[in-house]
């Protein structure tokens, strides 16, 4: 039976929400066709990753953090090692900072492609799942997994692991690649970069909701390329800040509902990660990406989630045009690592991992050892957007069924690609009827 | 050419508590193997059950008979507890594991075990007899050790592989 929620009181609920990492649940309370509250819950108790770094040294944060999430893993480790860096006065050279964003552009392209195609797509395509759409759609698929090697080879040979890579130190690598194992990855990242590109018309082409939002987006800037593994902090109101400021303006605070905190900049809710990356540094893009997205009618901003689908596609697009460019430039370095001396300090590192903009603070003795460690991952930063999304969605929406609302609002936190056990310092998804 | 030989694949974080038992049991089965002559098995220790996916990745008529997985499982058992679960065959028709182990949410880092067993079977990639050694986990803590349980349960564990592979064998000698 299906029911409309324009009167009396209506609870939507998601226990458990597939599809996104962790566990976490949402509960939308709607009365007389006006939404009161909208709840997105995380249920995965808190991770004392913060804590447990105090004491530990300077050196081992990259590997500790590393550990919080599967999917980026880099990201942990690129954050980590930039504050620390910061901390003690030390940047890197020019090809370890190249080599970093080549082992980041293979986390992008196994995260995007798993989102793309196996979590997103089904949504689109009507499926419960990867499994069921494999059945029909089993071509895209198979090219869905191929792309996703391709990125997985690539964080083997440069970060020694696919999963969680050990190669990675503070100023820099224990070992560099050899020019040769790196050309060993070309034809399959080349013919990655072809089936991404093939892909770019069936992914564009589903049905979108028509949910422009007026979001507050924040990234890192553009000065070393398409913000991946370094930059400075701007936002869609103009602002523009270096990293270290990055606590003057984002907030974090606790809510009852959830584990994860709830993050606001200069008092709003806004979003990080592929949209918001997208529209601030659109002219970065690799030209082949700018294309793709141009040849689907994706302007040089995008403001819906729905969307989100189509701006992951342009960003494997760039990903693997980077690694092949990076790959084609490169003849090796001097040094794997620089020194990295302790010093007394404070230090902040931000870089864009797949799902966003992830914030890492420490603070050091003069020997080196961590007094204090402060990380905000992308998930915390969207969640009070998510919540603004479901409400402005479901309130939109009070014709659909109880069930296609429901399953609606799944989709929309889906699009975000939320990782839950990142936020946790962070899903189930309850839209209530009663 | 024909199917031969077996792909042992224990699945699991080292580091991770009782998640480390799949890399464990696969290291004593290559130990065993090597002592054996088992020479057409292959033992792959990994993190991600999406890997299965790639190890299977082109293998076709080539591939391996049979396929045993060995991962900690949470089934409300006593920890350390053995089960030796046979999921069907290659057939996408034969949805047997999916009938009995909800696919669950996949999370954004992959599949889980069954998600990526079906996935293969769905996509023709897993080969004709594939065995799920299961051990029941007590504990996931990162950096804590296998539990005392759950490492009592390692020769049992190590014995329901070699059994499976056994078969394997008797079977093929036999054909």
């Amino acid at each position: 039976m299906t029911h409309k929620l324009t009167s009396g009181s209506h609870v939507l609920s998601v226990e458990t929400l597939a599809r996104v990492e962790g566990e976490g649940g949402m509960h939308v309370h709607v009365q007389d066709g006006e939404v009161l509250d909208v709840h997105l819950r995380i249920f995965e108790p808190p991770r004392f990753f913060e804590a447990f770094l105090r004491g530990r040294s300077y050196t081992e944060p990259p590997d500790i953090t590393a550990r919080i999430c599967g999917i980026c893993p880099v990201a942990y480790q690129m954050s980590a090692c930039l504050a620390i860096e910061d901390a003690c006065g030390v940047s890197v050279p020019d090809e370890i900072r190249l080599l970093r964003r080549l082992l980041y552009c293979g986390e992008w392209i196994e995260s995007h492609a798993l989102h793309i195609f196996m979590l997103h797509a089904p949504d689109l395509l009507g499926y419960d799942g990867a499994i069921e759409m494999a059945r029909d759609h089993r071509a895209l698929v198979e090219s869905a997994l191929r792309i996703k090697r391709a990125g997985n080879d690539l964080m083997t040979v440069v970060g020694g692991r696919s999963v969680h890579p050990v190669n990675v130190r503070v100023g820099g690598f224990h070992r560099l690649p050899r020019r040769e194992e790196l050309l060993a990855l070309r034809p399959a990242l080349v013919a990655a970069r072809e089936e991404s590109l093939a892909a770019m018309p069936v992914l564009s082409g589903f049905e979108f909701p028509d949910f422009d939002q007026p979001y507050l987006y924040l990234a890192l800037d553009s000065q070393n390329g398409y913000p991946l593994e370094s930059g400075a902090l701007i936002t869609s109101a103009g602002l523009r800040a270096p990293v270290s400021e990055f606590g003057t303006h984002v907030v974090e605070s606790h809510v009852a509902h959830s584990n994860a905190l709830h993050a606001s900049f200069d008092g709003q809710p806004y979003v990080v990660g592929p949209l918001a990356r997208y529209s601030l540094n659109y002219p970065a893009l690799a030209p082949l990406a700018r294309e793709a997205a141009e040849s689907v009618g994706l302007g040089p901003t995008c403001r819906n989630p729905f969307k989100s689908i189509i701006v992951r596609t342009v960003e494997l697009i760039h990903a693997l045009d980077e690694a092949i460019a990076i790959i084609d430039a490169w003849h090796g370095a001097p040094l794997a690592a620089v020194e990295v001396p302790a010093r007394a300090g404070e230090g902040h590192g931000a870089t864009e991992a797949p799902r966003g903009l992830l914030y890492h603070r420490y603070r050091f003795d003069e020997s080196g050892t961590i007094l204090e460690a402060e990380i905000v991952p992308p998930t915390a930063q969207n969640q009070p957007a998510i919540e603004a999304d479901l409400r402005a969605f479901v309130q939109d929406h009070l014709d659909l069924s109880h069930e296609e609302l429901t399953r609606q609002c799944e989709v929309t936190i889906r699009t975000y690609d939320p990782c839950i056990s990142c936020a946790t310092h962070f899903l189930d998804l309850t839209v209530e009827q009663v | 050419m024909s199917r031969t030989g077996a792909l042992v694949v224990g699945l699991g974080a080292p580091d991770r508590g009782d998640d480390g038992i799949g890399p464990a049991v696969a290291a004593r089965v290559a130990a065993a193997a090597a002592e054996r002559g088992l020479t057409a098995t292959r033992i792959v220790e990994h993190e991600d059950p999406t890997a299965l996916l790639d190890l299977l990745e082109g293998c076709g008529e080539d591939g391996p008979q049979t396929m045993v997985v060995v991962d900690a499982v949470r089934s409300s058992s006593a920890p350390g507890t053995v089960i030796v679960l046979e999921v069907g065959t290659s057939d996408p028709d034969d949805q047997v594991l999916a009938g009995r182990v909800d696919p669950g949410p996949a999370g954004t880092h992959g599949f889980g075990l069954a998600g990526a067993i079906e996935l293969a079977r769905v996509l023709r990639r897993l080969p004709p007899r594939v065995v799920v050694v299961g051990i029941e986990a007590d504990q996931f803590e990162h950096g804590a050790p296998l539990s005392a349980e759950v490492t009592d349960a390692l020769p049992a564990a190590v014995a329901a592989v070699l059994a499976a592979l056994a078969e394997d064998t008797a079977a093929t000698l036999a054909s």
